[in-house]
């Protein structure tokens, strides 16, 4: 009961850290955003599923939506690296700890799969040639034309429901056994093992909701619990738990940075070999070393990774659109939005004691930083430009670059260095 | 001897009102090795962090060769090379790059830069290590690189904070037989450390601060006389207990 209410604490503490973040995410825009995407999600959705063609694979789609949400999602500790000192000691009385961590994780994604399985459901209907899946999204006409009724309808649902939730049991209890072998090999490849037998699992009840699609999988579950008794396991494996806590909560913080400063947040580097080149032809000099900082910084943090995601999603954007006008809006926005983004290369380090140690003029760093997002951002605008050729007036695409990097050159060269240098004095 | 460090009268801290330092005065001459000593919380971190300009001093002042942070900015970084006490790393940059890094905001030439990191990366068993990514190295392998960034700079003054946390055996030789060389060839270093059974072989002079007051300084002869103690370990003990602490 003790261990319980220790658990329930780091809950109520973790909770308290994580709620400002919420507050202020949601006054940037994220509330507005996720229910304009709602809304505008559930209509195409919809026109989407009325134009279903019958060829269209929609039981195997259906289970490869369904799949992550029942094999995936974190089992939350909340355990801290000063844990292994002061916890650890303790294991054999954490049992009641660890069972409110398996049930929490159990309630909040079991909640998640039922609203998946609400929105997968009229595709489900339409692979299953049940009628009346087509304008099916909202709760009350869910179930109501079914082939026998409303009655016939959720009763499908829930008794799917039913085993999702059963498999979604079953995976997380797969997941803690994973978590405590020795080898980490040997976790990632369960977990590999698990995804694919629960997807599995779904695509069989799906496209065979039958005694012998239930046995199927009954027998998958003892296969797997069978394969989770073959790695060397340890009683708790304390370090890979803190870790996995560790990973989860910054994710969490990584989601929130991307609305609000979160102070602390820092992101993997990924080395991105290919690059290290563009990094080397920056000339030895005093003059470029902050260059030469802004440009790994680029290359090996999200901030260049989300550069490139955001050109892309404007290319994707100007060939999918059919007005000229909306994908003049798409050009624009991305050019924008990846602006934005380059810029926040300077947020990293800037309370860095060697920026204050280097003999460098203070200017030297605005002026670099503002030289890095400059390029960066002519780069991705030249790489959009160079692909709406292919889909707008060559006219039209040459006037959106001249302009668009005239304003980049204002922007990052005049204005950028000038906002940091007069953020730096207060 | 020149002095390459001055500290006049230097009183600072984070509030004006309750200063960490109280008129502390100490100088490190060219060519001379000095230790400065102090328990937990005397003031050594926030003594060096004023040296480096990461602090302003509340009153008094710092001079490196002469010069005021205010009077050349540029110039009073470039007279010294810091290596802190917990690695301070671009978790971006490999090895290799934070020495290249250093080697730019230092305005060394490349030729140079190649031939001293080639023999700093050997001397310090990192060559191996030389591309990889702060992320996968050890605690005393990034202490390994700051240290090394510093001597790749070969300034004019050392200013070295607890530098043999987490260094292997090997590790601790070759910094202190660098040291010993760059003293030779008329660097001079400060150095604080708990560690008195080896600065004490190796510091011309010791400063030693408690309570943020300067309360002794000397050679380890001078020292010996005011506390009647034969070992560095001895003698500061008897310093910073003589108010009845300890």
């Amino acid at each position: 009961m003790m261990e319980f209410a220790r658990w329930r604490n780091r809950f109520s503490l973790h909770v308290r850290e994580m709620a400002p973040n919420v507050s202020y995410a949601m006054r940037s825009g994220l509330g507005l955003a996720l229910i304009i995407l709602l809304i505008a999600g559930s209509w195409y959705y919809a026109r989407w599923l009325a134009n279903l063609s019958p060829d269209f694979p929609a039981i195997p789609v259906a289970a490869l939506a369904m799949t992550p949400w029942i094999a995936l999602g974190p089992i939350r500790t909340f355990l801290r690296e000063a844990d292994l000192l002061f916890l650890l000691p303790m294991e054999r009385r954490m049992n009641g700890y660890f069972r409110a961590a398996l049930t929490y994780a159990f309630v909040w994604q079991s909640a998640l799969v039922l609203l998946a399985w609400l929105a997968v459901w009229p595709l489900y209907r339409a692979g299953a040639g049940l009628a009346g899946s087509g304008a099916a999204i909202g709760a009350g006409t869910v179930f109501g034309a079914g082939p026998a009724g409303a009655g016939a309808g959720f009763a499908e649902w829930a008794a799917l429901a039913l085993a999702w939730l059963a498999l979604k049991a079953g995976c997380l209890h797969l997941a803690w056994k994973g978590i405590h072998f020795v080898h980490a090999g040997a976790m990632r490849l369960f977990a590999m093992l698990r995804a694919l037998a629960a997807a599995a699992a779904v695509y069989a009840l799906m496209s065979h909701p039958s005694p012998r699609a239930v046995l199927f999988v009954l027998l998958l579950g003892l296969l797997m619990a069978a394969a989770a008794r073959l790695p060397r396991t340890t009683k708790r494996n304390w370090s890979r738990l803190v870790e996995a806590e560790r990973r989860a909560r910054s994710r969490q913080l990584r989601f929130f940075s991307g609305f609000v400063d979160v102070p602390g947040v820092t992101d993997r580097p990924i080395r991105r070999k290919w690059l290290d080149g563009a990094a080397e032809r920056v000339p030895f000099a005093a003059g470029s070393a902050y260059t030469y900082l802004y440009l790994l910084l680029l290359l090996r943090t999200d901030q260049g990774g989300m550069l490139a995601r955001l050109a892309l999603a404007g290319m994707f954007a100007i060939a999918a659109l059919q007005h000229e006008w909306a994908k003049l809006f798409a050009f624009l926005a991305a050019a924008l939005l990846m602006a934005v983004q380059g810029s926040t290369i300077g947020q990293a380090y800037r309370d860095m004691d060697w920026t204050h140690i280097y003999p460098l003029p203070v200017g030297q760093r605005h002026s670099s930083l503002a030289k890095v997002a400059f390029s960066a951002h002519v780069l991705f605008t030249t790489l959009l430009a160079a692909s709406a050729l292919f889909t707008m007036p060559a006219g039209v695409v040459c006037a959106l670059w001249v302009s668009i990097s005239a304003a980049s050159a204002l922007g990052h060269l005049v204005w950028l260095p000038r906002r940091q240098r007069r953020a730096e004095r207060s | 001897m020149d002095a390459a460090l001055e500290l006049i009268g230097v009183t600072g801290g984070y509030s004006p009102r309750r200063p960490v330092l109280h008129e502390v005065t100490f100088t490190v001459g060219e060519a001379e090795m000095v230790g400065l000593i102090g328990l937990n919380g005397a003031g050594k971190s926030t003594t060096i962090k004023h040296i480096l300009g990461l602090m302003t001093p509340f009153a008094g002042e710092i001079r490196l060769f002469g010069r005021t942070l205010e009077e050349a900015p540029e110039q009073y970084r470039a007279a010294y090379a810091y290596v802190p006490e917990t690695p301070l790393l671009y978790e971006e940059l490999t090895v290799r790059e934070h020495l290249r890094l250093t080697a730019m905001a230092y305005g060394l030439d490349e030729a140079v830069y190649r031939a001293r990191s080639g023999e700093l990366l050997e001397r310090f068993q990192m060559d191996r290590h030389a591309d990889r990514l702060p992320m996968h190295l050890s605690k005393g392998m990034r202490q390994k690189v700051m240290i090394m960034c510093a001597f790749l700079v070969e300034p004019k003054l050392y200013i070295i904070d607890e530098p043999f946390l987490g260094l292997d055996p090997l590790g601790i030789r070759s910094l202190l037989d660098l040291l010993v060389e760059r003293r030779a060839k008329g660097a001079s270093i400060l150095m604080s450390s708990h560690i008195l059974s080896t600065i004490e072989r190796y510091c011309d002079r010791f400063h030693v601060l408690h309570h943020g007051r300067l309360q002794a300084t000397g050679t380890l002869e001078e020292l010996r006389r005011l506390t009647g103690q034969e070992r560095l370990e001895d003698m500061f003990c008897s310093l910073v207990t003589k108010d009845g602490e300890g």
